[in-house]
């Protein structure tokens, strides 16, 4: 599940972490936002100053604990339904339940989701000093490639908050 | 007269949709079904067309745990279809790339997924914070991960393998890669021994059904990509007479398939069945392992599968140390073969049980039609006479308690309808 190719390090001190379904419209917006600021940052990366490591992946995987343990700074990004209007920009720091989704559990042989994985490494002592949640409001998740317009202007938008963050002066 | 009704409306899963509908009459059972409402995912019907090359990768989408399963039963089906005959070469390498799906798998619902039931926790993440069991669990995300980073060696990814095809592989590791791994499978092996002595000292409940335990039965090993079909209850056939013998079917309240007897009966198919028909078949070490833990098998108690899981990652470990050590690079790592005609099916031992696939192709290597019966489909019957039998015994039990037990019932199987941790929401109403 690990986009391998993306990975800059191995003991990355912050991790961006992009996560949905790039065949799936807009629930590719997390990992659309993370592929573009590692294409900045790789294009400016001698003036970076931390280390920073890049994942995409459908869906949360139980192999990211491991990446967590070695990480301080955790940026999710994720497609988000709540009823805002599309393309609205949601931020929060992570604490127990937040990302709870709503009905089914998701913790079985077939994936964590992203809040039963962030609690699984709390538990494991393995959760980064800081999880910051980055979530843009979808409208469409119909089979295909290319966002709508207003994700994709979100994600514009999100994706100059992240370079910087990513060059070392911190975003959120 | 007194009406007890169990309602669970929704089973929690992550590519499926199922609820429990019990009523009880005066401590009779008057209705029982186990309703599978997730959408039809029409796999059959979309490869119809497609070209036999396609096939293998295709129907790996349909589970994202044990995609290496529908990969190997496609391909094989494939293979006889176009007369391939392959290596031994490319044969090793098919079984460690089992090896390495059995260990991620079995690894995840051993400690994850099941556990949880027998020690009275809700979920593997209130497992962890009791620091008596943390290590444990650790241990066990170490063993999964042992096995993803195998198939990810093998087969370009740990999940949905890019490698694997029609023929043997498109790539195939060196020698070096997988040796790379040796020392984490080695360490694997010995977590593999101790994960058996740790459930077997788990507590069963007193429940032994009269199954039919069916699995494939090789002449010199432990079954995974071939063999042929035999059960406790005499059967012994070729692959080629599965659907001679099992119909798959639609219930009026499920849209998942059901498998089973032509006869109307049900079996149960997977680690329990593998492990009772081949307890001569185990490797030196999973045998060792098996015959100190003091359970005697054959068994038919369902809730010692999670014995059975662990007894089989202790196999897999071991032989793949053994093919690892003998490993020679396949050259070439795939025999190709010209498109023809036929028909083709195969069976292999997914983790969960049984995988049958069959293929009729045109001339052109398109496919005319298919059939696919996954292990779960097989295990649905089997599960709703499980309830039967077994849901008199919790009536009585507190309503916590009697959810609990009809849970791991049915994660006993390691379904993939229902791998979610909370399985069951179980609503019990007493009219007097």
């Amino acid at each position: 599940m690990l986009d391998a190719f993306s990975m800059h390090t191995m003991t990355p001190h912050t991790l961006i972490l992009g996560i949905g379904n790039e065949w799936a419209r807009d629930d590719g917006v997390g990992p659309e936002v993370v592929r573009r600021v590692q294409q900045s940052w790789l294009a400016r990366g001698s003036n970076a100053t931390r280390e920073v490591g890049f994942v995409v992946m459908a869906r949360p995987d139980l192999s990211l604990l491991d990446l967590m343990a070695e990480t301080d700074y955790l940026v999710i990004v994720d497609a988000v339904v709540s009823g805002a209007e599309p393309g609205t920009l949601h931020w929060q720091l992570w604490k127990m339940g937040v990302a709870a989704s709503r009905g089914v559990e998701r913790a079985s042989s077939h994936g964590f989701g992203v809040e039963e994985l962030l609690q699984m490494a709390r538990a494991l002592g393995k959760l980064p000093e800081r999880v910051e949640l980055w979530g843009i409001e979808i409208a469409c998740t119909a089979p295909g490639r290319g966002l709508t317009p207003a994700v994709a202007r979100a994600a514009d938008a999100l994706v100059s908050k992240l370079e910087a963050h990513a060059m070392g002066s911190c975003g959120g | 007269m007194t009406t007890l009704r169990i309602d669970v409306p929704y089973m929690a899963r992550v590519e499926g949709e199922g609820a429990l509908n019990i009523v009880v009459e005066d401590d009779e059972i008057k209705h029982l079904e186990l309703n599978i409402f997730e959408p039809p995912r029409f796999f059959e019907a979309f490869l119809q067309g497609r070209h036999f090359m396609e096939a293998p990768d295709i129907t790996a989408r349909i589970c994202g745990i044990c995609p290496v399963a529908y990969q190997m039963s496609s391909s094989h089906a494939l293979d006889k279809i176009l007369g391939i005959q392959i290596t031994p070469e490319i044969r090793a390498l098919r079984r460690l790339l089992y090896c390495a799906e059995w260990i991620e798998s079995h690894a995840l619902h051993i400690y994850l997924l099941h556990a949880p039931d027998f020690l009275g926790y809700e979920s593997a993440i209130s497992m962890v914070a009791d620091p008596a069991l943390r290590p444990a669990v650790e241990m066990g995300l170490r063993m999964k991960k042992i096995g993803n980073d195998l198939l990810a060696i093998i087969g370009g990814r740990e999940v949905h393998p890019l490698s694997p095809t029609v023929g043997g592989f498109y790539r195939a590791p060196t020698q070096g890669e997988l040796s790379a791994l040796k020392s984490e499978l080695e360490w694997g092996l010995e977590a593999s021994i101790k994960t058996v002595a740790w459930t077997a000292t788990l507590d069963f409940p007193d429940f032994e059904p009269d199954y039919e335990l069916v699995s494939l039965r090789h002449p010199d090993e432990y079954p995974m990509n071939e063999g042929r079909i035999v059960s406790n209850k005499g059967l012994d056939i070729p692959m080629e007479e599965f659907e001679t013998h099992f119909i798959n079917d639609h219930v009026a309240h499920s849209n998942a398939v059901q498998v089973y007897h032509r006869d109307g009966g049900s079996y149960n198919t997977g680690p329990l069945a593998r492990l009772n028909l081949n307890l001569d078949r185990l490797t030196p070490l999973a045998k060792q392992a098996l015959a100190e833990t003091g359970h005697q098998f054959p068994s038919n108690n369902p809730f010692k599968s999670i014995v059975a899981r662990a007894v089989e990652v202790v196999l897999a470990y071991e032989e793949a140390l053994d093919i690892i050590e003998t490993y020679v690079r396949p050259e070439p790592s795939r025999i190709e073969a010209k498109p023809r005609a036929g028909w083709g099916c195969h069976i292999t031992e997914a983790p969960r049980g049984m995988l049958y696939h069959r293929y009729e192709l045109d001339e052109n290597g398109l496919i005319l039609s298919c059939r696919i019966d996954a292990p779960t489909a097989q295990n649905l019957k089997r599960m709703e006479d499980d309830l039967w039998a077994f849901v008199p015994q919790v009536l009585q039990l507190p309503h916590d308690e009697a959810t609990l037990r009809c849970e791991q019932l049915v994660r006993n199987y390691d379904p993939c309808i229902s791998c979610a941790t909370h399985f069951l929401k179980l609503n019990i109403i007493t009219d007097s």
